[in-house]
């Protein structure tokens, strides 16, 4: 019962809000109420780490002949994690939003988060394949809800219909490794997925992630908050992250697997450059995610579900600090370069267990992929965190006591999870790959931070030659269309235009005058095909 | 007295006493929404076959009326069928107060009550075709504008369900030299063969499916919805009390196969075609004709689990087409048309109302928390064990159908949101988000709203 509170609260919460705001519209203290709730909900997430593992089981659906599973939320040391890491987004959201002012998060702000956070933790916290897909669903309706809700223009609205389409064949695969299943024995459990349902749950979660086949439904952020649009994008990730950590360890058979890897590496590169050479943190976001999902899903493939894990926390808390940092004061450098050590992997860092799932096996072209994408993703993760933004020593004195608080909570989880997150979660891991990584990591930055310095400050917005650059950015563009396969979908637009007029003419035969006739003499061809098939 | 009379003969009084107050077109439906109500509940409460006393009256409802050597019969194991029934169209006529049919609705509701009842209910079986035909001929005035030129949907409905007729009544015929045991031993097959056609034009399936979608984009949506959806399920339950009655039929060896194909092609089919639709009420209608396709393949499992399914299938489907057409009837009413080329952006100005459509939509797809979602995840489980090649099909028309929703979706939001939202009446309002709520409802409680529905088996002992 008590693994449950962390999600009740946060819902519980959201309706509180909108029963006050309903009864008294000016009422002040919603941020108080949102905050109070998220901290509560963090703390008690921290507190269930002493109870591993829990669960709760819903009533059963029944009859329970046609009904094989029914929900039921767990708390293990797969999704305790995940938990910790969306509590503490939560938490950090709410508190340093008070140091954005444009715009400024209103009520319904805090209610979108609370009620996106409870929704994650249901997602994460699921006990069995139908909970996740029952997540999913109350996810993604509810993402689509705030989405459309925030965009204004045509545009936007389709990408964000795509975004939801795409969501939602993640799900139809999810289902399908459901099905699969069955046809095979009992029904899926996180206990026992079999080698083909596994394929096609990784494959939801990929498409879901935006990582096999890669796509972008938004290249642009939508303009949503940088606070609610953080959560819009890290929270629904975090279900198909912690998928991913439970996969088996033979997802795909060779050369299946080998293929997989290699589209995936190639997404994670192509996104982990984008993500450096981005404008701004936030016009970056959907790369970060796509970079560091490729991560978590080529550990998967590898059979790691553990590395799996650990790249998933740095998507959502290193992500998710970088997402929040709008305002920058002079200590609050110090944050950000924990979380940055946290994506180097460093010993002893969340990651350190997640190179395994990169170069643990045999070296293969991917492998140096992989080890790229890690440093695209820390050098534009530096470039972003040291790029002007507001100043928090302009701030009020209680802004500048709150806002770094959010930055703490998660910079702490982080490290906590390092220290005690999941059995074996403390190690010094790959430490021959992490540490020159790492070392690479830090002479590039003092190269270009030397070389700002004397270009002068901001002045210089690219980390790279000009000629390199430009280059760089031709190629991706070329890259770009055939990565995202938008000619497949071209090619299907065109194939799904004949369909249609072929439907069109069939329709036109049916529905017109001649249509009874039609309708019979088809009904003639019918009956004389089945009764030649059954007949003597 | 007897239950004929009570749920086949007092509708029939209702639906013509409602007539003469017809022109009071919302008192007509309140008046059908409680009489429908009562009509429900006391097919819930009232004994059959035992004396019961009202007041000092001393009452006994026999379970049989005979009429000229006909019998209909509504014994204990109707019961759960006509509050099925009674119980759904009270839904609707409660939602009809909102979606602004016309005036015949109330009374010529009634009236398709009492003869699908009697359908149900008459024996020997061959006179339900007779009903079947009468319950199609009452419900014209429903589809049919006032005052205005018959379209081609009504023509065509009006054909394909009047060519059933004689499918069914010479299969009756057939059967007498089956059941004798001294009839041709191709006699079950031919009988077997002109019975499915009788169905497959009575269920608009593939290639007689022309009308419902002409209907829908022709006719008030509400109006069409009703129709569409009382003639399915009382066709269906018409189609499992037959393969229950006749044991020649339920183990011919090809009904499961052909029931099977039958559905997986309707689903595909519906699902399919939905998806390169423009119209909305057409959208709808290849709904119709997908949601059949699933109850056939329901059928076609056979045994506990498949009855169980088969039943589960309705309420989830009423829910969804009772919102899905009641949201219909507003955004017509609100925008003046159903075409997607003059929607464009409007879920901004109505997002209740086009939301309702969405969700509908994504309930019968089966989307995870939505009614439609747990009894065909139990469907496409079922099926992925016995017949995995028709399980992928299935969740082909799944994706059609979903399509559909999607585009919609997409038409509803683009463009600028609108500066002045148009006033939807608080009513109105209400009755769209029960209906939403009661889709999320059973969706997440189906051990709750879904397990009643099993009732439903107990007149159908010989297919468990």
């Amino acid at each position: 019962m008590l693994i449950s509170l962390p999600i009740g609260i946060l819902l519980a919460a959201g309706l509180v809000i909108l029963g006050v705001r309903w009864i008294w519209p000016r009422f002040p203290y919603t941020w108080l109420i949102a905050a109070a709730s998220a901290g509560l909900c963090w703390l008690l997430t921290i507190y269930l780490r002493l109870r591993l593992p829990s669960t709760l089981s819903f009533p059963a659906w029944k009859p329970a002949d046609l009904f094989h599973s029914s929900p039921v939320i767990v708390l293990d040391f797969v999704s305790w994690p995940f938990a910790l890491a969306l509590a503490s987004l939560v938490l950090a959201e709410i508190l340093t939003g008070v140091a954005r002012t444009q715009p400024q998060p209103g009520p319904s702000s805090w209610v979108a988060a609370v009620a996106l956070g409870g929704l994650g933790l249901f997602g994460v916290m699921s006990g069995n394949p139908l909970t996740l897909l029952l997540a999913w669903g109350a996810a993604d309706l509810c993402e689509i809800t705030i989405v459309l809700f925030n965009v204004h223009t045509r545009e936007m609205s389709s990408r964000s219909v795509a975004a939801y389409a795409a969501k939602s064949a993640g799900l139809f695969f999810a289902l399908w490794a459901v099905l699969t299943s069955r046809t095979h024995g009992p029904s899926l459990t996180w206990e026992m997925i079999q080698p083909g349902a596994a394929l096609f749950l990784l494959l939801a979660a990929a498409l879901r992630l935006g990582v096999l086949p890669l796509h972008l439904p938004f290249p642009t952020d939508p303009g949503i908050r940088r606070g609610l649009g953080t959560l819009l994008r890290l929270i629904p990730a975090a279900s198909s992250l912690m998928l991913l950590a439970r996969l088996p360890t033979t997802v795909a058979q060779e050369p299946w697997a080998n293929l997989l890897v290699g589209f995936a590496a190639l997404a994670g590169l192509y996104a982990s450059i984008m993500w450096t050479l981005a404008e701004n943190e936030i016009s970056g976001r959907p790369y970060w995610l796509i970079g560091a999902s490729s991560l978590a899903v080529i550990s998967a493939l590898h059979g790691q579900p553990g590395a799996s894990l650990a790249w998933g926390l740095v998507l959502l808390i290193s992500g998710g600090l970088i997402f929040l940092y709008s305002a920058h004061g002079k200590r609050s450098a110090l944050f950000w370069v924990l979380a940055a050590a946290c994506i180097a992997g460093l010993p002893f860092t969340p990651a350190a267990g997640g190179w395994a799932g990169l170069v643990g096996g045999a070296f293969s072209f991917w492998n140096i992929l992989t080890v790229l994408t890690v440093e695209f993703l820390i050098f534009g993760f530096i470039r972003h965190a040291t790029r002007a933004s507001d100043d928090l020593s302009q701030m009020e004195r209680w802004v500048q006591s709150i806002y770094p608080s959010g930055l703490v909570v998660l910079v702490a989880s982080e490290l906590f999870l390092g220290y005690k997150g999941w059995e074996g979660s403390f190690t010094a891991g790959t430490w021959w790959v992490s540490v020159p990584v790492a070392a690479i990591i830090l002479w590039l930055s003092v190269w270009w931070a030397y070389r700002r310095g004397r270009a002068g400050s901001g002045q210089l917005s690219v980390p790279v030659p000009g000629w390199a650059y430009t280059t760089a950015v031709q190629g991706l563009n070329g890259l770009t269309g055939v990565l995202r396969l938008e000619w497949v979908y071209r090619l299907l637009w065109r194939a799904l235009v004949q369909v249609d007029r072929i439907l069109s003419a069939l329709t036109t035969i049916f529905e017109g005058d001649g249509g009874v006739l039609w309708a019979l003499l088809l009904m003639t061809v019918i009956v004389t095909l089945l009764q030649v098939r059954v007949g003597p | 007295m007897s239950t004929p009379v009570v749920w086949i003969f007092v509708p029939f009084l209702i639906g013509l006493g409602l007539l003469a107050i017809q022109r009071y077109t919302r008192l007509s439906l309140l008046a059908g929404g409680i009489c429908t109500s009562a009509l429900a509940l006391s097919a819930r409460l009232l004994p059959i076959g035992r004396t019961f006393f009202v007041g000092p009256l001393a009452v006994r409802l026999a379970d049989t009326l005979e009429i000229a050597g006909r019998r209909f019969v509504l014994g204990e194991a109707a019961r759960p069928i006509l509050i099925l029934l009674f119980l759904g169209a009270a839904f609707w006529y409660f939602g009809a107060l909102a979606a602004r049919v016309n005036s015949f609705f109330a009374p010529v509701g009634f009236a398709m009550l009492a003869f699908f009842v009697a359908a149900l209910s008459v024996q020997p079986f061959l006179y339900s075709a007779l009903l079947i035909e009468m319950a199609v001929l009452s419900s014209i005035p429903l589809l049919a504008q006032p005052r205005q030129p018959v379209r081609s949907g009504v023509t065509r409905y009006l054909i394909f369900q009047t060519t059933a007729l004689p499918f069914i009544l010479f299969t009756g015929w057939m059967l007498t030299g089956v059941e004798a045991g001294n009839a041709d031993i191709n006699l079950p097959l031919r009988a077997g063969i002109l019975l499915g056609i009788g169905f497959a034009l009575l269920l608009a399936v593939f290639p007689f499916h022309a009308w419902i979608p002409l209907i829908a984009e022709q006719s008030h949506p509400y109006a069409a919805a009703f129709v569409f959806v009382l003639l399915q399920t009382s066709v269906l339950l018409f189609g499992m009390e037959l393969l229950n009655q006749f044991t020649w039929l339920r183990t011919a060896p090809a009904i499961s196969e052909i029931l099977r194909l039958t559905g997986a092609m309707m689903v595909v089919a519906g699902g399919v075609l939905a998806a390169f639709q423009n119209h909305l009420g057409r959208v709808l209608g290849f709904a119709v004709v997908y949601e059949t396709g699933f109850s056939l393949i329901a059928a076609s499992l056979g045994g506990i689990p498949g009855v169980e399914l088969f039943s589960m299938l309705f309420l989830p489907r009423i829910a969804a087409f009772a919102l899905w057409a009641l949201a219909l009837s507003v955004a017509l009413r609100a925008c003046g048309s159903l075409s997607l080329g003059q929607l464009s952006g409007v879920g901004r100005r109505y997002p209740l109302v086009f939301g309702a459509i969405i969700l509908a939509n994504l309930s019968l797809v089966s989307i995870p928390l939505l009614a439609g979602f747990p009894v065909k995840l139990a469907l496409l489980e079922t099926l992925a064990v016995q017949f995995p090649v028709v399980a992928i099909w299935t969740l082909l028309g799944m994706l059609g159908l979903m399509a559909a929703g999607l585009r919609a979706l997409g038409v509803f939001t683009a463009g600028e949101p609108a500066k002045n939202e148009a006033a939807i009446p608080i009513s109105t309002q209400g009755l769209l988000l029960v209906g939403v709520f009661s889709l999320f409802l059973i969706g997440i409680l189906p051990q709750i709203f879904l397990t009643p529905m099993l009732a439903l088996l107990k007149s159908l002992p010989n297919l468990l």
